[in-house]
């Protein structure tokens, strides 16, 4: 169920009004569970029954892990836990590309095979609950916290329906705690989860689909070459478009757990206002980068085992990173392509974000001009549809096509323009402060027609009808 | 490490609350009574699910119930009302814009119950285009999405409870309504010299509750709105141009399965070919030639054809935009369509 479609305000409607009956608190926790499932079930309800298997497994695995002394017996549960979500995902996710990986290195041997045609469905947001059912699992492993005692607990932390699709990856310490005691949200708490729901919806239905897609088909949709202005304006509408989508869907999952009285972390910190590549990654898809530090980076020795070592862990982190985005070679190289970058931050420019913010704001806007600059040259990997997609955009960018066309329009142009200028500015008004604090400050009636507005904008532009672009992965 | 997220520290939520659904109220009562005063009428988008709600329509009818397929010539150049009143029954549209109609043509052929007749627009360029063209791929999701649409709670909300809505009130035809759309229209920026226009067109039809589409009066009128229309034409029909003919062995092989299929079972199936003009004609002509695709399609699957030039007394009219038929043309154009049909034997008066 997309958060921008009238089912899920009926949906959210029936579950407010449960949640804030006279019900028991295990009553609307069943009832918080069962409607998560439905949540799940409401695009492909056969799926739920993965879910079913990874909350079982998970719960058991643990539970038993937590038990066990030996380290052999142990390490077995684990790896129990990692075949059946790693498998899932490889089956689900990665089964195409291994397949066709297969048959190229066949091939190489002088062998040709003819695979069965690939026709398995992605199943909505696989990725980011398996992630968050295995930091579960790895940290029951690690000593690192109790297993969950209660089932039912640790199926709504499975399926809590804000977050279950596309994030941000919850981990057990955040949220199991909040199901232990009655929550309901006092009316700042509904109230401002309102806003943040609208705030991201207006991100996502108006700023990404209503005007930023439009620019990124016509200029990555574009079989001839585009032009270079063209290319510019397709490039930096999809950085905005990325960012509004999955930071929109980040918002509104925030903003619906709040207004149940649930609180979810911050998934995006003005990445954009970011000063060097270390500096973005600790400001884009929070939730997943500390996911991706936590369980690979460090346990592949960190940056414990000297220079080269901190170096291919770096790279080794970005690589998976990029191919958890999805099945294809083009989003493996755009990890490798961050990773390449943090290393030669690290190489070159130590300390980098630090030491332009010591030397003045109009540095330190410089540099995050810089980075913005590479880390959407970096998204051209994301927004092809195809390598020669890419080899073509990157050849529009730097004006190496000798014919090219002109695709894109002056009005929305200037609109890619007005919205990226506007995003840049806000993202580094907002780097040091927080939402919150800044809207402590507005008049009333600022907030009511802001509000307003932005409402009126989802409802009058359509809602947006496509799916947010971070549900495949 | 429990988290409890801050809050800013206001004491005016109720009024803030308050305030905002009032002021979004008074907003929407007034882009509706706004949409009335410029005669909008409600129009479904132009959105896959759009197209899935038909297909059940279709799915839930009698088993000989009549379809037309095609691209958008068809749901603006078949008249319902006319076709029922002739025939007695209203047909189910199935043709969607800038598309092919194969596909829909299996799915009609692989549902062993249906024996009902089938009308098929060929608009060339979108019919025989390579199948790889964004024309084809873009029907081939549509098409595939019916199946997981079936079991989907969110589909089946949207088009018991939204559908309906947006079928009621013109304030939810975004094409007219939408405030990004609206002052994109209001100011037609003037584009760079020899730039392409982008397939997004300006409000000049509105979509009926039975997937036809009409003119509405300014996409008629209005110049700019037209100039604007036929510079998205100059654009589609050189992308159409570049991307060619499809394979026509394989296309023709494909649709005589799925006719023989269809036929076996008691339809009967007819190609109309509507009249075009400008860039639409020439790309025509040049690239997707009748011999080699509308008459080899017609005479090959042994199905009816009816092609505008064979008649050009009764069909041969003048889209006002090259491609389309408006309101009026409509209604003679399926008057005189199913004269000729009924004069080929296929269609049963009543």
């Amino acid at each position: 169920m997309l958060f921008n479609s009238f089912g899920f305000l009926l949906f959210f409607g029936v579950i407010l009004a449960a949640h804030y009956s006279r019900l028991s608190w295990t009553a609307k926790k069943r009832i918080l569970l069962a409607g998560s499932y439905l949540f799940y079930a409401a695009w492909s309800p056969p799926f739920v029954l993965l879910l079913w298997l990874s909350t079982v497994v998970d719960f058991s695995v643990a539970k038993s892990m937590h038990k066990e002394e030996r380290a052999g017996r142990r390490k077995l549960l684990l790896l129990c836990s990692l075949a059946v979500n790693l498998g899932m995902l490889g089956f689900f996710k990665y089964g195409a590309l291994l397949t066709e990986l297969f048959v190229d290195v066949v091939a190489l041997a002088g062998v040709t095979f003819e695979p069965a045609t690939w026709s398995i469905v992605l199943p909505v947001g696989i990725s980011f609950y398996t992630f968050q059912t295995l930091s579960y699992t790895i940290d029951v492993y690690r000593r690192q916290s109790e297993p969950e005692p209660s089932f039912q607990d640790f199926a709504l932390f499975v399926t809590f329906f804000p977050q279950l699709v596309a994030g941000p990856i919850v981990r057990p310490q955040q949220l199991l705690p909040q199901f232990k005691e009655p929550h309901q949200a006092d009316m700042a708490q509904f109230v401002w989860g309102a806003m943040l729901f609208t705030w991201g919806l207006f991100q996502k239905a108006v700023l990404a689909d209503a005007v930023l897609s439009l620019v990124v088909a016509d200029a990555f949709g574009s079989a001839t070459p585009v032009a270079m202005l063209d290319a510019w304006a397709g490039v930096l509408a999809f950085s905005g478009q990325i960012f509004f989508d999955f930071s929109g869907y980040s918002m509104c999952a925030i903003g619906v757990a709040l207004c149940l009285g649930f609180s979810l972390p911050d998934n995006f910190r003005c990445p954009y206002a970011a000063v060097g590549f270390s500096d973005f990654w600790r400001r884009w898809h929070i939730s997943l980068s500390t996911w991706l530090r936590d369980y690979l980076y460090i346990p592949l020795g960190g940056n414990r085992g000297g220079v080269s070592a901190t170096y291919r862990n770096l790279v080794i982190t970005m690589l998976l990173g990029g191919l958890w985005h999805g099945a294809s070679w083009r989003f493996v190289v755009w990890g490798g392509v961050h990773g390449l970058y943090l290393v030669l931050e690290r190489l070159f420019f130590p300390n980098a974000g630090r030491r332009a913010l010591e030397a003045g704001r109009g540095t330190a806007f410089l540099g995050a001009l810089v980075t913005f600059f590479f880390v959407s040259l970096a998204w051209v990997f994301f927004a092809a549809g195809s390598w020669a997609g890419c080899m073509s955009m990157f050849g529009s960018l730097f004006g190496l096509h000798a014919e090219t066309v002109m695709v894109v329009q002056t009005y929305d142009m200037l609109l890619v323009g007005l919205i990226v200028v506007g995003m840049l500015l806000a993202h580094w008004r907002f780097r040091e402060t927080r939402l919150e604090d800044w809207a402590t400050g507005l008049p009333t009636w600022l907030v009511v027609i802001g509000w307003s507005t932005m409402a009126y904008f989802i409802i009058a532009t359509g809602g947006g009808s496509s799916a947010f672009i971070y549900f495949q992965f | 490490m429990k988290l409890q997220r801050p809050l800013p520290q206001r004491t005016d939520w109720r009024a803030a609350l308050g305030g905002a659904v009032l002021t979004l109220t008074a907003l929407l009562i007034a882009t509706e009574l706004d949409a009335r005063e410029r005669d909008v009428l409600p129009s479904a988008p132009w959105a896959a699910e759009t197209w899935t709600s038909h297909w059940m329509r279709f799915e839930a009818a009698p088993d000989d119930q009549t379809v037309l397929l095609g691209a958008s010539r068809m749901q603006f150049g078949m008249d319902m009302d006319v076709w029922e009143e002739r025939t007695g029954r209203r047909p189910i549209m199935l043709a969607w814009p800038g598309s092919p109609p194969w596909h829909v043509l299996s799915k009609l052929a692989a549902r062993e119950t249906f024996r009902g007749d089938v009308y098929i627009s060929l608009a060339p360029s979108f019919a025989f285009i390579k199948e790889q063209s964004g024309f084809a791929a873009r029907m081939v999701g549509v098409v595939a999405g019916v199946e997981m649409k079936r079991w989907s709670l969110a589909y089946r909300l949207h088009e018991q409870l939204w559908l309906p809505i947006q079928n009621a009130y013109p304030l939810f035809n975004t094409d007219a309504c939408s405030p990004i759309q609206r002052l994109r229209e209001a100011l037609l920026l003037p584009n760079r010299e020899g730039s392409r226009k982008p397939a997004l067109f300006p409000h000049s039809a509105d979509n009926s509750k039975d997937n036809a589409l009409r003119f509405t009066e300014r996409g008629l009128q209005d110049p700019d709105i037209l100039e604007w229309q036929l510079d998205i034409y100059r654009t589609i029909t050189v992308i159409q141009e570049e991307t060619g003919l499809t394979d026509m062995d394989a296309l023709v092989a494909r649709a005589k399965a799925d006719i023989d299929a269809l036929e076996r079972r008691g339809s009967r199936v007819v190609f109309v070919r509507y009249p075009s003009s400008g860039s639409f004609l020439d790309v025509e002509t040049k690239v997707f030639p009748r011999e080699a695709c509308f008459d080899r399609v017609v005479q090959e699957t042994a199905a009816d054809g009816v092609h505008y030039t064979d008649y050009p007394d009764r069909l041969g009219l003048d889209p006002p935009e090259w491609s389309h038929l408006d309101a009026e043309q409509a209604v003679e154009f399926t008057g005189a369509f199913l004269d000729i049909v009924e004069g080929l034997g296929v269609t049963p008066l009543r």
